[in-house]
């Protein structure tokens, strides 16, 4: 009894300082070195074809009116900055949105998968999240399940007429659960616990890392409504340049 | 450095390195080279030997201050403490009655996967603080990854700045008009700067085409690549560096 105590003191102990001292919260990127290579390998070849998509829409794109270049590089800039900044919590600890949600609504998911690559590589090497071996596995949680569900939970609730503001936010908020789940079963498929297998391992991982998620996904799905709100008041002709580009994707 | 800015100090520190004048593909082989040897060996020696000679070369050669190293540590540690935590602990239910155990071996798994992580971190650093970004594309460029990737990676890395920029400049802003007095209104002004951000964006965007145009972009940026040096008593001192850690994997093993 008196070792059952001991270890859930350690466990709450640890719980607290963990959440008390870090101050950063990007969790879900897939740290360096964190997956064996041959699950970077893997994970690297599993998202190369979407990627080969992207690259084709976006060649697309570009052949059609090389003035999509700057947009392009400027949507992908954009998704790097939204990322990288701090956004309003509750709890007092500091989250980051993912944005691709965002991107995924504005731009369409082929080009995101492209863009979200390159800007994973950026902040693998300029912020350091993330990292080079586990590219892959980032590219295709991240970059790429994420940004789809969303866009299509967005397509579906156009078709059936749902309020924009609800389908805006269901969209950011499934993409960004989405992500995080796919990052589990990652770390999973990595790392199967000993008498439970894959699922027992990604239930353990879902339940870690659900504290930070949880949360982040509501308040990134509640901003992204609000940043849509804003564009379509004050920026109809740029909406317009994205639908245009939207529909080339 | 500040926590905001940490972007600017690790592009900085890559422009002042002493081994920023070196061969960029040379660097880039090399710490591949360690990252799979790191991540193939899985071993927890090689990776406190790996662990310190890089924070070690980080110092002395990157010329990064304690207070910053010790800062970018910090970055992933809170996906390591709680991905390790995961692996550490198992959880089994028996009748209903949950319970959390661990054993030895997840115990020892679960540390050499830290270890292992952070010796990868700092040889990812070692790159990052090295390496600036447009070596980086130049190495790429080199390898014939698709000019459409490196195109967009040159653009949206110098468009990167003019947006943080703009951003620092807009919060500033709205954070001098209590826009982020409580946790609604911070809210509100958060998306309310984002949306104009991507608005004042596409607007450069436009603008920066016709800049492009203007001096005869068609398609392909050209920049000026720096001359680099490769200098044959780092090269053996990397080979030795690579033989050394072969070393330590063999006499731990």
């Amino acid at each position: 009894m008196f070792d059952k105590k001991k270890r859930i003191v350690f466990l709450a102990v640890l719980f607290t300082a963990t959440f008390a001292v870090m101050p950063m919260s990007y969790a879900m990127h897939i740290m360096e070195g964190y997956l064996s290579p041959k699950y970077s390998v893997a994970w690297g070849i599993i998202a190369l074809p979407f990627i080969l998509w992207g690259m084709a829409s976006i060649q697309k794109m570009l052949n059609k009116n090389p003035k999509n270049i700057t947009l392009l590089a400027m949507s992908g800039a954009f998704i790097f900055v939204i990322s990288s900044l701090k956004i309003p919590s509750v709890t007092g600890s500091c989250s980051h949105m993912t944005g691709t949600g965002l991107g995924a609504i504005l731009f369409g998911p082929a080009p995101v998968a492209v863009l979200g690559l390159i800007v994973l590589l950026f902040q693998a090497i300029l912020l350091a999240h993330g990292g080079i071996t586990t590219l892959g596995a980032n590219t295709f949680s991240m970059a790429i399940a994420g940004p789809f569900l969303s866009f299509i939970v967005y397509k579906i609730c156009k078709k059936c007429s749902v309020p924009q503001k609800i389908s805006v936010f269901l969209a950011a908020f499934l993409g960004d659960i989405f992500t995080y789940i796919i990052t589990s079963i990652q770390l999973a498929v990595a790392y199967p616990s000993q008498n439970g297998g894959v699922m027992a391992s990604a239930m353990k991982f879902l339940g870690v890392f659900a504290p930070t998620q949880l949360p982040l996904a509501v308040i990134e799905g509640i901003l992204t409504v609000i940043i849509i709100i804003a564009l379509q008041t004050y920026a109809a002709p740029e909406m317009n340049m994205i639908q245009f580009t939207k529909e080339e994707a | 450095m500040k926590k905001h800015e940490h972007i600017y100090s690790i592009d900085a520190y890559a422009y002042q390195s002493d081994l920023k004048k070196y061969s960029p593909g040379w660097k880039l082989l090399f710490s591949l080279l360690v990252l799979f040897f790191c991540l193939w060996a899985n071993h927890m020696a090689v990776s406190v030997y790996i662990f310190v000679t890089m924070g070690v070369i980080n110092r002395l050669k990157n010329k990064i201050s304690w207070q910053d190293f010790v800062q970018l540590l910090k970055i992933p540690s809170i996906f390591i403490i709680l991905a390790c935590v995961a692996i550490a602990f198992e959880i089994s239910s028996h009748n209903g009655t949950i319970s959390v155990s661990m054993t030895k071996e997840s115990a020892y798994e679960s540390l050499a996967i830290m270890l292992r992580t952070f010796a990868a971190v700092n040889t990812l650093y070692f790159l990052a603080l090295s390496t600036p970004i447009y070596h980086i594309i130049f190495v790429l460029q080199k390898i014939h990854i698709p000019k459409v990737l490196t195109e967009l990676m040159l653009t949206i890395y110098r468009y990167i700045f003019i947006l943080m920029q703009t951003q620092i400049h807009m919060k500033n802003a709205v954070e001098s008009r209590l826009g982020y007095v409580d946790f609604k209104t911070a809210c509100f002004s958060f998306s309310n700067t984002m949306a104009s951000l991507l608005i004042v964006s596409f607007q450069k965007a436009n603008k920066y085409y016709d800049a492009m145009i203007s001096r005869c972009y068609q398609g392909e940026l050209l920049f000026l690549e720096e001359k680099s040096i490769c200098s044959m008593p780092l090269l053996i001192g990397a080979v030795l560096y690579g033989i050394s850690i072969i070393l330590v994997y063999f006499v731990f093993c």
